[in-house]
């Protein structure tokens, strides 16, 4: 294949080049100003656009399809081609959902109508979203209705997409769909319940348990056909052996979004579109999406994310891009906003921008499309205004930015990282398993979210509901924070995770409760024996995932402490309290600060740049502690300094040095 | 108010942030706070199941609710500085999401749909009841005055909000309405396609006045404007005399305005 997405980037034709993009809608302009824009993202560094190619504006009628032929507004073969002549690649975004503040998300009206396309919800009704410029019902994944009419449209679109593949084309990468779980109502019993859905329940049940006597035997109950087998709608469990049947409700889900995009990809390989698809993650961890899941699929190559970029709120943009440099095969992010949406609650300036960006730069981030580079209607602050002059203060940055990636090859290195903290889906299947109610009615009459809790004494040592990564105060939020505070970086990726690429780190934190999948278990013991480090807690397990009694990691270890086993060593650790004595000395620093406001990562490639932020609101000082010079190379003295270095920074503000070895 | 198909363009950053931290200020868009001051409590038949209260309220322990419109106001009463008390009968708020989903979305914006929605809760006050009664405000006013206000004028028409501080403009929203509904939402930025010189604006109240003409020719005519200093304008928003105090800035130049106070 002429194009090529692995860990280290974005290969065309054996030639590495930085998945850099930005954002031109091309419906949004008249063709006149096209060339203009394509011109001035250009002389931003930038050789790759993106854009949506939204269904509901190319049907003009019920099967109808204008791409340029009556409204030249609509000419997408025209656009693209005018991007091969101006020497600019293109990712599309086809959807079939793609939002951007258009009535109905961007469907046709004709189809998102159509009762047969629609997601239910537990008590029957049509699942709206309310998150975008109008309410719509929100599409089953389960709909075949809604898979042919999706055919219909990728019929139309592959004639014009399929000639314009590269190396014939500019276009590199098709970005299939956004919000790719469910719109947002990732609750558990909110969706889908819808007969199709049903079905697919039942066959996701019987595709794992096989024989109904091996789910009577997990369920204590006396099926005779999977065909009996209802989807629960609240969590009602009083025993612990009643769990696995919610469990796999929410799992079920996980199956609902793959299966979605094995057939979209499906449907985009059928139709000849042969270079790579991608999906857009939301926002979440783990369950519902999987993540690691869709790459393994030969029709997925690779999983972004979408980043709003908030300076005030670093450590949730810091949470996203750990967990994306975690999971995604090529931290992508696919929509990082330059400027913001007309509603958002604050509008950045250029220094918050830059802020942002380069905090997802130093917790991982390696490929990016910023969203709205030209300006399009319902956002502010883009580089590019809709007329293609440049809004200089903002344009300025993405020119020094530019500079800065080219010149120390940001987009070739890596951030140097030794450290994982691993989610686990079983404990955040359980989170979400265990509550009630949806979100219809939270928002709109500002109900609190505990209320969507539901309290299962079920006699459990360690409360998996309360070990979820949204739980105040919960083990791998300590970890998170106890890493943090030791100024160590880290990646968070979840239990999905192959070994191979678990081997990749020294050290790895896990959640555990009292009950863990026994393949599981043996995982990250085999990671222990291979030589790294595992640390885990607060329970310790006594069952396996269907309440069994079974435990591995309990046979390895007993009592809080550490303890080596083949060429590595386990950690149980019930508390944080007593986690420095134990497991400091894992964790070497090669740079050092006296100063624990401040966010510190390491990139490593042709250049070895150190990352330095302050995410707090007022002027920080630090003391930098390297074996080597350091020398400043983004809001940094330039001087080459040796030993230690006194540096002040700016609130909210990165600094970057380079490490002169 | 704000049509489905609104368009939304040329907003100057700089301008939109200034009209931005103004919610803060105002309370211009308070249908939500992030932080609700509310209490709630969640029972089925009767019988609590969960109560949630905001951080500082101490509330006594309930078991038990059989008049859930009284306890409300009670519990108002009972600790100052909520902003409500909301009491939710489970299987109620069931109900209330399906019929709200089962709304017909079609023709609707999502204020159009938010605003059904609160209607539809209003209509089970036992099972869903609010002290004080749930009523949607837009900067203190009540928000369906605000809707048949804008109904109400010529079509089209257009209003402008000009703020000046500092020898510039801070402030300059312009919209457009039509059929009953704002189509256009922007800035003096969109005047730049009509080639008027918006970067070069006289920097006074009295002076950015100028810039109504060319928005009644090139957006729709003015139904109200207000143009005026930073320093009024930050005192009208939370003053109790908003006439008053505009009028007395009008004398000092410092303000000028027609369609606000008619």
């Amino acid at each position: 294949m002429a194009i090529r997405i692995d860990s280290n980037g974005l290969y065309l034709d054996g030639r590495r080049i930085p998945l850099y993009s930005g954002s031109v809608h091309y419906w949004r302009y008249s063709p006149n100003t096209w060339p203009t824009l394509l011109e001035r993202i250009k002389e931003l560094g930038f050789e790759i656009i993106q854009s949506p190619v939204p269904w509901g504006l190319h049907e003009s009628g019920p099967g109808i399809f204008d791409f340029g032929e009556k409204n030249p507004q609509k000419g997408l073969p025209q656009f693209l081609d005018l991007c091969t002549k101006a020497g600019i690649l293109a990712i599309l975004r086809p959807g079939p959902f793609v939002g951007e503040d258009m009535p109905f998300g961007g469907f046709p009206l004709r189809v998102i109508r159509n009762s047969a396309v629609w997601a239910l919800t537990s008590t029957g009704a049509p699942a709206l979203s309310t998150r975008y410029a109008t309410p719509f019902p929100i599409p089953s994944y389960a709909s075949e209705k809604f898979l042919q009419e999706v055919g219909k449209f990728l019929d139309a679109l592959a004639p014009v997409l399929a000639s314009r593949q590269y190396p014939d084309g500019p276009v590199i990468l098709c970005q299939m769909n956004k919000e790719s779980a469910f719109m947002g109502r990732t609750q558990a019993y909110d969706l889908d319940y819808c007969t199709e859905s049903i079905t697919l329940f039942r066959n996701f049940l019987s595709e794992k348990y096989g024989a109904i006597e091996n789910l009577n035997t997990v369920y204590a109950t006396k099926y005779s056909a999977y065909s009996e087998i209802a989807a629960p709608k609240r969590c009602e469990a009083t025993v612990q052996r009643d769990i696995p049947a919610y469990l796999d409700w929410v799992e079920y889900k996980e199956y609902l979004i793959r299966r979605f995009y094995q057939r979209l990809g499906g449907m985009f390989r059928d139709r000849g579109i042969s270079i790579p698809l991608s999906i857009d993650g939301p926002s979440i961890f783990s369950t519902p999406m999987d993540s690691i899941g869709l790459q393994k699929s030969l029709e997925i190559t690779l999983t972004g994310m979408e980043v709003d970029p908030n300076s005030s709120d670093y450590p949730a943009l810091a949470r996203q891009i750990r967990y994306l440099t975690g999971t995604s095969k090529l931290p992508f992010v696919s929509k990082f906003g330059s400027g913001n949406s007309w509603f958002a609650p604050r509008v950045s300036s250029p220094h918050e921008e830059e802020f942002a960006i380069l905090s997802a730069v130093m917790h991982g981030m390696t490929a990016v499309n910023f969203h709205m580079l030209a300006e399009g209607d319902r956002w502010v602050g883009a580089p590019i205004s809709r007329d293609g002059a440049f809004r200089e203060e903002f344009a300025d940055l993405f020119r020094h930015l530019h500079s800065f990636f080219v010149k120390y090859g940001v987009w070739e290195s890596k951030k140097n990282c030794r450290t994982l903290v691993v989610l686990s889906y079983e404990l955040e299947r359980y989170h979400l398993a265990a509550s009630t109610m949806n979100y219809a009615y939270l928002g709109l009459i500002r109900i609190p979210a505990v209320f969507s809790e539901v309290s299962l004494p079920l006699g459990f040592q360690i409360d998996p509901a309360r070990q979820s990564i949204y739980e105040e105060g919960s083990w791998i939020q300590e970890a998170c924070g106890f890493l943090e505070n030791a100024q160590v970086e880290y990646n968070l990726s979840d239990s999905h995770l192959e070994l191979d690429e678990m081997t990749k780190y020294d050290l790895v934190f896990l959640p555990t409760a009292d009950f863990m999948d026994l393949r599981e278990q043996e995982k990250f013991l085999e990671f222990a024996d291979r030589g790294g480090h595992l640390v885990f807690g607060p329970g310790l397990p006594s069952l396996d995932g269907r309440m069994n009694p079974g435990s591995i990691l309990k046979n390895a270890i007993q009592i809080p402490g550490t303890q080596t086993r083949g060429s590595g060593k386990i950690t149980y650790l019930p508390a944080f309290d007593a986690a420095k004595e134990l497991i400091t000395a894992d964790i070497p620093n090669v740079v050092l600060l006296d100063n624990p406001d401040l966010r510190l990562t390491i990139r490593g490639g042709s250049y070895n740049l150190v990352f330095l932020a302050n995410p707090t609101t007022a002027n920080q000082r630090s003391m930098i502690i390297s074996s080597w010079p350091l020398r400043g190379v983004w809001n940094a003295p330039e001087e080459t300094q040796t030993g230690s270095v006194t540096t002040e920074i700016g609130p909210h503000t990165v600094q970057v040095w380079e490490v002169l070895k | 108010m704000i049509a489905r198909d609104v368009e939304i363009v040329d907003l100057r950053p700089g301008i939109w942030r200034n009209l931005i931290s103004l919610m803060d200020v105002s309370r211009l868009s308070d249908i939500r706070p992030v932080q609700p001051n509310i209490l709630s409590i969640l029972h089925h038949s009767g019988k609590v199941l969960r109560v949630y209260a905001p951080a500082g309220f101490r509330v006594p322990t309930i078991e038990q609710v059989d008049d859930p419109q009284e306890l409300a106001k009670k519990l108002y009463y009972q600790l100052p500085g909520l902003e409500s008390v909301q009491i939710l009968e489970r299987d109620s708020l069931m109900l209330f999401s399906d019929q709200v989903q089962r709304m017909d979305w079609m023709p609707s914006d999502m204020e159009d749909f938010a605003l059904h929605a609160f209607h539809l809760a209003g209509q089970d006050p036992a099972g869903l009841s609010f002290f004080p009664p749930f009523s949607w405000k837009w900067n203190g006013f009540p928000l369906e005055e605000v809707r048949t206000w804008l109904a109400s004028g010529p079509d089209p028409c257009a209003y402008f909000l000009g703020v000046v501080r500092d020898g510039a403009p801070w402030l300059t929203l312009i919209l457009r309405a039509a059929e009953k509904k704002v189509r256009l939402i922007t800035t003096i930025d969109y005047l730049k396609r009509f080639d008027v010189p918006v970067e070069r604006l006289p920097a006074s109240p009295k002076d950015l006045a100028v810039v109504c003409d060319s928005i009644h020719a090139h957006v729709a005519p003015i139904r109200a404007a207000l143009i005026c200093d930073y320093m009024v304008f930050a005192k009208l928003l939370t003053s109790e005399e908003k006439r008053r105090d505009l009028m007395l800035a009008a004398a000092d130049g410092l303000a000028s305005s027609f369609g606000i106070l008619e």
